[in-house]
């Protein structure tokens, strides 16, 4: 009953942790300019997501490693030291863009600039870290995180054309602007399959203390929740195709945003909008913030969990703290919360193999799995992602130019 | 024994159970005419520092040297002091003397506390 409790929260900590301003921003402005036609990539970016999560998922309940661990134990200092650079500054523009998506909610609501909403959101994402536990943090915010479903509501209303929105799940080459095509299909990979979602999945194991006895209910989590999660994703793509689309909204201010859910649910889809996008946001800034002290903690073997008093983990809360600081500096001081969105999501999917690569070896690493190694589908995908993730790599900072608006 | 396999870069436990730092160097002794022998683990910034390429591992220094005035912000334990377990290396010392526990401390005492709430 346990255990059964806990998959049901796991389920929903899924839907509530996949949806954040990357993921929202980026299918926004992939159906406003391009209507059904970028379906296929939320698709991919959730299947990748699904296998990555229940492989880091996986890897904890065997080896009781999170995937840090094994990273500093398996491929040594220097390589744990250069994961930590790339991805911690990374994952700091990523809080501050989390940060900036909370704010924008708020302006939203309010009509106060996002800006002003930047210390006082900074203020509200330390507080519930610093007195919260663990169990509030996954299943709190992540309950409140179902408000999303909106979007599912909100596409179902407006009839979309089911037959052609699932022709969108097809790649297909647009008829012309192919460079921004491209952008925004790196941006939303960028934005499904984060790194951190995974770092952070199999620290949360570690902190429920997971063993081989939850590798049945990690692999229902991982499928159930992502899957739900894309669905959630997909839904603000058909929102946006059937809303912005036809009335040329190209989706490339923040301040667009505000009418998306207008047509589906009247003067009432400000207000769901807007609590969607503080929820989901600042459940995503909670997450970051602590997998960024979590990725500091365990590439220099510190104490750290989120269950314990913040004076009893000083490095692991101070480093939490800093970073918080630091993001919340980034939009206070005026830096456009969707302009960092879609530069940190095409950043994202540039390092995407420094994380990726490691984490096939070592779920291949008998030392580590067991009898639990990779299969040949889980292999086949990572490698595919492992080659995606390289693609992305070398193709994101150029498009950024061409394509990035 | 695959030193590099089952001690270097483990997590290091404390006679407590605290998290003590990682196992950052091994230190073997050499005698003519008998085998190495692992003598001591180091754990630590400055042990970290000499795996860093030499431009880093130069500003790692520089920084301790600012930071503490301590050279050697390393602990070293003799190696009849360690076991070694399938996760974790655990040592018969407290976390509190190695470098990392310092910082802990000066963190503690000097930021986190003063914070309400901690």
């Amino acid at each position: 009953m346990k255990k059964a409790l806990e998959i049901t929260l796991g389920i929903v900590t899924s839907v509530g942790g996949f949806l954040e301003i990357g993921s929202i921003a980026t299918a926004i402005q992939a159906g406003a300019l391009f209507g059904y036609q970028l379906l296929w990539t939320v698709l991919l970016g959730g299947l990748c997501l699904t296998f990555l999560v229940e492989q880091a998922g996986r890897l904890a309940a065997v080896s009781h490693h999170t995937i840090v661990d094994a990273i500093r134990e398996r491929f040594g200092l220097n390589y744990s030291v250069l994961l930590l650079a790339v991805l911690g500054s990374v994952m700091l523009l990523v809080l501050a863009a989390e940060i900036g998506g909370v704010c924008i909610a708020l302006e939203f609501a309010t009509g106060m600039h996002h800006a002003w909403w930047a210390v006082p959101v900074g203020l509200l994402t330390w507080l519930i870290i610093w007195k919260g536990t663990f169990g509030i943090i996954e299943q709190g915010v992540s309950l409140l995180g179902l408000v999303t479903l909106c979007f599912i509501v909100g596409a179902w209303k407006l009839h979309p054309e089911w037959r052609h929105a699932a022709s969108g799940l097809l790649p297909s080459l647009p008829k012309s602007d192919h460079a921004r095509y491209w952008f925004i299909a790196v941006s939303v990979l960028g934005a499904s399959i984060s790194p951190y979602l995974m770092f952070f999945y199999s620290s949360g194991a570690i902190e429920d203390k997971w063993d081989k006895t939850y590798l049945g209910a990690n692999r229902i989590i991982a499928t159930i929740g992502m899957s739900f999660g894309s669905l959630i994703s997909m839904a603000v793509l058909l929102v946006a195709a059937l809303t912005f689309l036809p009335r040329g909204i190209k989706g490339e201010d923040y301040k667009e945003f505000v009418t998306l859910l207008n047509d589906a649910f009247g003067s009432t889809g400000v207000w769901l909008l807007a609590a969607s996008l503080f929820i989901s946001c600042l459940g995503a800034s909670l997450e970051i913030a602590l997998e960024l002290a979590y990725l500091v903690a365990q590439v220099f073997g510190w104490n750290w969990g989120e269950n314990h008093r913040p004076r009893d983990e000083a490095r692991f809360s101070f480093t939490y703290v800093a970073a918080i600081a630091v993001a919340t500096l980034i939009i206070a001081v005026g830096v456009d919360p969707l302009k960092l969105t879609v530069f940190t999501m095409v950043l994202t999917a540039a390092t995407l193999p420094v994380a990726v690569v490691p984490f096939l070896f070592l779920m291949n690493d008998e030392h580590y799995v067991g009898e639990h190694a990779n299969g040949w589908l889980s292999n086949g995908v990572v490698l595919v992602i492992t080659c995606l993730a390289c693609v992305l790599a070398i193709v994101s900072i150029p498009l950024e130019f061409i394509g990035g608006g | 024994m695959d030193l590099a396999r089952e001690c270097l870069d483990k997590l290091v436990v404390d006679r407590h159970g605290k998290k003590a730092g990682r196992a950052d160097g091994i230190v073997l002794e050499l005698e003519e005419g008998r085998p190495p022998r692992v003598a001591f683990i180091d754990i630590g910034l400055s042990v970290q520092s000499r795996r860093f390429p030499s431009w880093l591992a130069a500003c790692v220094r520089w920084l301790i040297r600012k930071a503490s005035g301590n050279h050697e912000a390393a602990v070293r334990v003799p190696f009849d002091k360690v076991k070694l377990q399938r996760n974790e290396v655990i040592v018969a010392i407290d976390s509190k003397d190695t470098p990392g526990g310092a910082l802990e401390r000066w963190l503690r005492d000097h930021v986190i506390t003063r914070i309400p709430g901690a």
